[in-house]
């Protein structure tokens, strides 16, 4: 995900996002002029020379290092407790999972050879790679697949992520050491995901869930890279693996850089400190991709997000029950306006859940309009105008006003709640504004304290709206709005019992239609990630998936012999 | 002197038992709780963790909990940057970082401010020494992090003369030039300070009774800014020394998260954001220990640099 650093407060006094971009641009100014004034300096730099593509020939070869910065650091590389994305991107690379996605979001087998699923949708036998051995030395067998389940189960007591990872999964067995059964108690058609999502745990390294244990620092998996050292708020290094089932990575290290700042990012790209990282749309917009004079590439992918505004349809005064109020605060905001002024036009305006780009969008739906005058009409057909002449609208039990909660510290939340704020102004709702760090926002939103919220959800490269909407996951779950929906949990209930991809395509496509239509949700815009990858580098060709979050991806890149940077 | 030293030893301790507990109530009583990473989709088995480490105990018993684990010098463990991790490990590795930066820092605000503050005494009425001190407010009113981004553009970004990250160059290894730019950024910021105060003292000195003595005996003004202002502008920079200490300790947020710097700033920055109580009370411990012991060597210092300073108690027995 492209990553935005949290803005850090100067000694004297907390600025805004706004006066840290000026002052930024302030700054950028003052040492261009410096730079224009020493062009005799300038002239020495020799950018050119060392900014050139790489040599188009060139042997496929080992070798080289791949410096990736990113501006959060993993909480633990335990790579059965992480779950946050700088986490898994580490464990991607020295973990193994059974199965995995390809670049194009297709199941292959990873640490499995091979997998069967049985015609009922209610088994899957697994038949592991012999010979693997972990990066301890000791060798990898169906043990440690079991234990790996056993260990999920353990995590938390209400068995959470177990749920989340195999929902009905109702044993595992090994009928020899490099075969697994699955068998789970219903048709459950997203059984491969959660495989997909399991990083396999080495069971003679045992730990208990609820205490600290060294894997959290120092994993050992089967994967491409092993671990070698992880500084604190610095760096991880990783390093090829050299005895990998599938050969060796061509690259001989990855390096995961912590750079809590984005300028210094970008700098670090330019000078070629850093090889890959996370540039934002500003960027973008103010530099042509292709100019030749940058080190680096820029690729956008789909950022695999959704950027949404929760409308509480719990909330006391019933404000958002009526969908006609929700499809009035949809029309309200112009999206398009949104994308295109703050996200230079690379943010897709959102429809529903999912990008229309990735598995299983359906691009058919167009967003609702933007339209002040036909979402003024809304409102007054739902009963909400001003009865008082104060100019703001009344609801039943009092003034169509509501607080909306954004998260400070995430990039452009206070935009997109702003916007609305004025355009709801026009119309006669009242917003009121409330931005709050993370560690106070997750509360209130888990714990259902409030009326409207900004959010973004992170989904998968097959995502599945049940998660987020069906009206078991109200409470403990991810359905923050608090919707029900008969016929919707109808269509996701039979989406998980459902394998046949037509089927489900076209299941995704229905509960995304009833999504559209009831709004549960304001759905304001669709994230993309925008990377830097370093010229020197020869990559497979890209695709939706995003750079790392795929196999074998990185152990797949290369340098030509004389690009090499690092010896 | 023995009792006065206990005398302070106790003070300091009671001082520190109302800055921990102040620190706690505060971390305690904001609102959110620990969260692991800022990512949306984080929904980790924390409560049984946090359970597990009395994080989640009433602040007068989770209190008493961190106060018992500091006398035996446990400060817990981490709940939220790294779940599981000792606080001293964390604050230990951060620690040389911010140590370095700001023993560097401090070498060179006085390398540069001595000399230059000196000049400025010299001749504080003249052109050069009025401009200077125009050019060191300006300086002292710029924001450090504007000081720094420019220094980090300019002289990394644009002309590669420096490495832009703060720590080691194309994360190799560590390397001396990477300490340049956040010991300048930093060094600006205060060199405005430095050089004002060491003027002013120096000026004071210059004015003293011995030095109106030794210009009436027919010494110049280079043998009474040398000879007798400049020795004794010890006790005023030993005051100096106890106020710079406990910020060259406490880190920088500002220049740490500029140039990727690991140090303790940075560490207290997002223990402060995700809620990490353990790590906070930790850092404050550091912070408040370095302020305190720093205090009670620039008073111990005083005596030996002019034994004219009283003791405390002595002031009583004279009256």
């Amino acid at each position: 995900m492209m990553k935005q650093a949290t803005r850090r407060p100067s000694r004297f006094r907390l600025p805004d996002r706004s006066d840290v971009a000026r002052l930024r641009r302030a700054a950028s100014v003052t040492s261009s002029l410096f730079v224009l004034a020493c062009a005799a300096l300038l002239s020495c730099s020799g950018a050119g020379d060392q900014n050139r593509e790489p040599a188009a020939t060139g042997e496929r070869a080992t070798g080289d290092w791949l410096v990736f910065a990113d501006t959060a650091e993993p909480t633990t590389l335990n790579c059965l407790r992480a779950t946050e994305r700088p986490a898994r991107q580490v464990c991607r690379l020295v973990a193994d999972t059974l199965i995995d996605f390809d670049r194009d979001a297709k199941f292959i087998p990873r640490l499995a050879g091979s997998f069967d699923l049985s015609t009922d949708d209610t088994e899957i036998t697994f038949h592991l790679r012999k010979g693997v051995r972990w990066h301890d030395g000791d060798a990898f067998d169906a043990q440690d697949v079991i234990y790996t389940v056993e260990q999920v189960k353990r995590l938390d007591a209400d068995q959470e992520r177990f749920q989340a990872l195999f929902g009905p999964l109702a044993e595992v067995t090994a009928p020899d050491s490099s075969t697994i059964r699955a068998k789970y108690s219903e048709p459950y058609a997203d059984a491969l995901n959660g495989w997909r999502e399991a990083f396999i745990m080495p069971s003679h390294l045992p730990f208990a869930p609820a205490e600290p244990s060294p894997l959290d620092r120092s994993p050992v998996g089967t994967g491409p890279f092993r671990f070698l050292r992880w500084d604190a708020q610095d760096r991880i290094i990783l390093e090829a693996n050299k005895d990998y089932f599938a050969g060796r990575p061509l690259l001989d290290r990855f390096v995961y850089r912590i750079v809590p700042n984005l300028d210094a990012v970008r700098a670090a790209l330019q000078v070629q400190e850093v090889d890959v990282a996370g540039l934002t749309p500003d960027w973008v917009a103010e530099h042509p991709s292709d100019d030749p004079n940058l080190p680096f590439r820029v690729e956008v992918f789909p950022a695999g997000m959704v950027e949404m505004i929760y409308w509480n349809l719990d909330e006391p005064r019933g404000l958002f029950k009526d969908p006609r109020v929700r499809r009035a605060l949809a029309m309200l905001l112009d999206r398009q306006g949104y994308v295109q002024s703050v996200h230079h036009g690379l943010y897709g305006v959102a429809t529903t859940l999912i990008d229309p780009e990735i598995w299983g969008g359906d691009p058919s739906l167009r967003p609702l309009p933007y339209d002040p005058a036909g979402a003024e009409r809304l409102l007054d057909e739902a009963g909400i105008v001003d009865k008082d002449g104060d100019g703001i609208r009344d609801a039943k039990d009092g003034p169509m006003s509501f607080t909306l909660l954004y998260t400070s510290t995430a990039p452009y939340q206070k935009d997109v709640a702003a916007l609305l704020e004025r355009a709801a102004a026009g119309a006669g709702v009242q917003v009121r504004l409330q931005g709050l760090e993370w560690a106070a926002m997750r509360p209130r939103i888990y714990g259902h304290d409030f009326e409207a919220a900004v959010h973004r959800w992170r989904l998968d490269l097959r995502p599945d709206p049940y998660a987020f909407f069906h009206s078991s996951q109200i409470g403990a779950g991810q359905n923050l709005s608090g919707y029900r929906s008969d016929a919707f949990d109808r269509l996701a209930e039979t989406m998980r019992r459902t394998a046949d991809p037509a089927q489900r395509t076209s299941l995704l496509a229905a509960m995304q239609k009833r999504l559209h239509e009831d709004q549960p949700a304001l759905f304001v815009s669709i994230p993309r990630s925008v990377i830097a990858i370093n010229r020197r580098f020869r990559t497979p060709p890209l695709t939706s998936a995003g750079w790392w979050n795929w196999y074998p991806s990185v152990a797949e890149w290369w340098v030509a012999a004389g690009d090499r940077r690092y010896h | 002197m023995a009792g006065y030293l206990v005398r302070r030893l106790l003070l300091s301790a009671l001082t520190l038992l109302m800055i921990t507990l102040f620190v706690y109530v505060a971390a305690r009583v904001l609102p959110g709780e620990p969260t692991w990473g800022e990512e949306p989709q984080v929904r980790p088995h924390v409560d049984a963790w946090l359970r597990s480490v009395h994080a989640t105990e009433s602040i007068p018993r989770g209190y008493a909990h961190w106060l018992s684990g500091m006398m035996r010098l446990d400060l817990g463990t981490s709940i939220a940057l790294q779940p599981g991790r000792r606080v001293t490990e964390l604050v230990g590795e951060a620690f040389p970082w911010t140590l370095t930066l700001g023993l560097l820092s401090f070498l060179t605000t006085l390398l540069i401010a001595l000399p230059l503050g000196t000049i400025a005494a010299w001749r504080p009425a003249s052109l050069a020494a009025r401009a200077g001190a125009a050019g060191l407010y300006l300086l002292h009113a710029l924001p450090t992090f504007w000081i720094a981004l420019v220094l980090q553009d300019l002289l990394a970004g644009r002309m590669g003369l420096l490495p832009v990250l703060g720590t080691t160059a194309g994360g190799t290894g560590v390397s001396p030039s990477s300490w340049i730019l956040p010991t300048l950024a930093l060094s600006i910021g205060s060199l405005a300070f430095v050089i004002r105060y060491f003027r002013s003292t120096l000026l004071d000195s210059a004015q003293a009774s011995y030095s109106r003595a030794a210009r009436a005996r027919g010494a110049g003004d280079g043998r009474i800014l040398m000879g007798h202002a400049l020795a004794n502008t010890a006790v005023p920079m030993i005051s100096l020394l106890g106020m710079i200490l406990p910020g060259i300790l406490g880190g920088s947020v500002v220049i740490e998260s500029i140039f990727a710097l690991p140090g303790l700033g940075r560490l207290l920055y997002r223990a402060a954001a995700q809620r990490d109580y353990p790590v906070v009370m930790g850092l404050a411990l550091l912070t408040a220990t370095a302020t305190l012991v720093a205090t009670l060597i620039a008073d111990l210092l005083y005596r030996v640099a002019d034994p004219r300073v009283p003791r405390a108690g002595e002031r009583e027995a004279d009256a």
